[in-house]
């Protein structure tokens, strides 16, 4: 990969690319290697930018492309989805982040379905319903009830946590 | 008072401190463990496989003498390579670039059109496979000298194609079976392989559907 290209366009929106990595992975080394091969399919794809949305746009429509349809290498089945959801007590690490409370969100996060979590995800990142709805793939007018169900849902998650 | 996910997520990356990209190592010679990316990585594999057995088959069959049984399965494999050759290129047209739900629903619809290609291409190889091999072997010097060793002994027996009837119908129930079959076979081996990972996309396909309508 060209170095240049990596420092220059990848590097400055490489925020992005952690925040939904870590959305769909339930270890460092998960984390790891998605950002990895987000970064590859980003290099990989630059000819299909045709310019027509911000290059950070295209940037999330990859990165979440490419953590929808990854495939973990596993023993018992190799070509297991690495996004699925384990359970609680087989979750390696979800304190990718220094602030507490980012990591309990995300902790919440990562219990949604997969979908749910690119919604969730744009929407923090204060992507507008139009937006979210053209990344995705999807009607706009279904965006806010959807974001609403999810906001509930990781509100009742965060509060149970919370005292629990 | 319990934060807002909103107010969490604002304050959380206020500093940029915490988003800290790994290191990477030698990205351009990684292999991609991308769903679409591992089938072009198996389908480039599997046509090499073939083209390479379909040499040996060549050569083995005419250091054996059997160069017309060599030529038949090497014609019926060559088959399973263009489908092959055309599945990757249709895979080639997937864009991981275009938005989440054409990307998903268009490697689904690949995955379909493939699956039903090859169940078609198997309900003919294996029967015609069984063919070629069981009529080789019935036709061959030693297997005429043991029927013509039964029928000495039952001269009663009939005849279909100058075989006893039941060594006949065997070989077209046989073929038969395999014809069934031939796609059953297929779709076990997909399921065994690919089951957990087209089920795990039939459901993001279904949420995503959900999602549009």
């Amino acid at each position: 990969m060209g170095a240049d290209f990596y420092i220059n366009k990848i590097l400055p929106y490489a925020g992005i690319i952690i925040k939904i990595c870590r959305a769909y992975t339930n270890s460092q080394d998960d984390f790891e290697n998605y950002y990895q091969e987000v970064c590859l399919q980003i290099w990989r794809s630059r000819h299909n930018f045709s310019g027509q949305s911000e290059w950070s746009t295209w940037l999330y429509r990859v990165s979440l492309n490419v953590c929808l349809t990854y495939l973990k290498k596993s023993k018992n089945d190799p070509h297991k989805f690495a996004s699925d959801s384990l359970p609680e007590e087989v979750m390696e690490d979800s304190q990718g982040f220094d602030d507490e409370s980012i990591n309990r969100l995300y902790a919440g996060i990562k219990k949604l379905s997969e979908i749910d979590r690119a919604v969730i995800l744009l929407y923090l990142e204060e992507h507008s319903y139009q937006e979210i709805a053209t990344i995705i793939g999807t009607n706009q007018n279904n965006i806010g009830v959807r974001i609403k169900r999810i906001k509930d849902r990781l509100s009742k998650i965060l509060n149970v946590e919370e005292n629990s | 008072m319990t934060k807002s996910i909103e107010s969490i997520w604002k304050e959380g990356f206020i500093e940029n401190d915490s988003l800290v990209a790994p290191k990477i190592n030698d990205l351009y010679n990684q292999k991609s463990k991308n769903l679409i990316d591992r089938f072009h990585y198996m389908f480039s594999i599997n046509r090499k496989a073939i083209i390479i057995g379909i040499g040996v088959i060549l050569v083995l069959s005419l250091i054996f003498g059997l160069p017309y049984l060599g030529s038949f399965i090497s014609v019926l494999l060559a088959g399973l390579v263009l489908i092959g050759n055309r599945g990757s290129k249709q895979l080639d047209k997937l864009d991981k670039t275009t938005n989440s739900y054409e990307y998903l629903k268009g490697f689904s619809a690949w995955r379909d059109e493939m699956i039903a290609t090859y169940c078609k291409a198997y309900t003919y190889f294996y029967p015609l496979l069984f063919m070629g091999l069981a009529i080789r072997f019935l036709y061959s010097e030693d297997a005429r000298s043991i029927i013509n060793a039964i029928v000495l002994e039952s001269p009663n027996t009939t005849l279909i194609f100058g075989l006893p009837w039941y060594i006949a119908s065997a070989f077209l129930v046989i073929t038969g079976v395999f014809y069934n079959f031939g796609s059953y076979l297929y779709k076990i081996d997909v399921d065994l392989v690919y089951g957990s990972s087209f089920k795990k996309l039939d459901e993001l396909v279904l949420e995503m559907e959900s999602l549009r309508n």
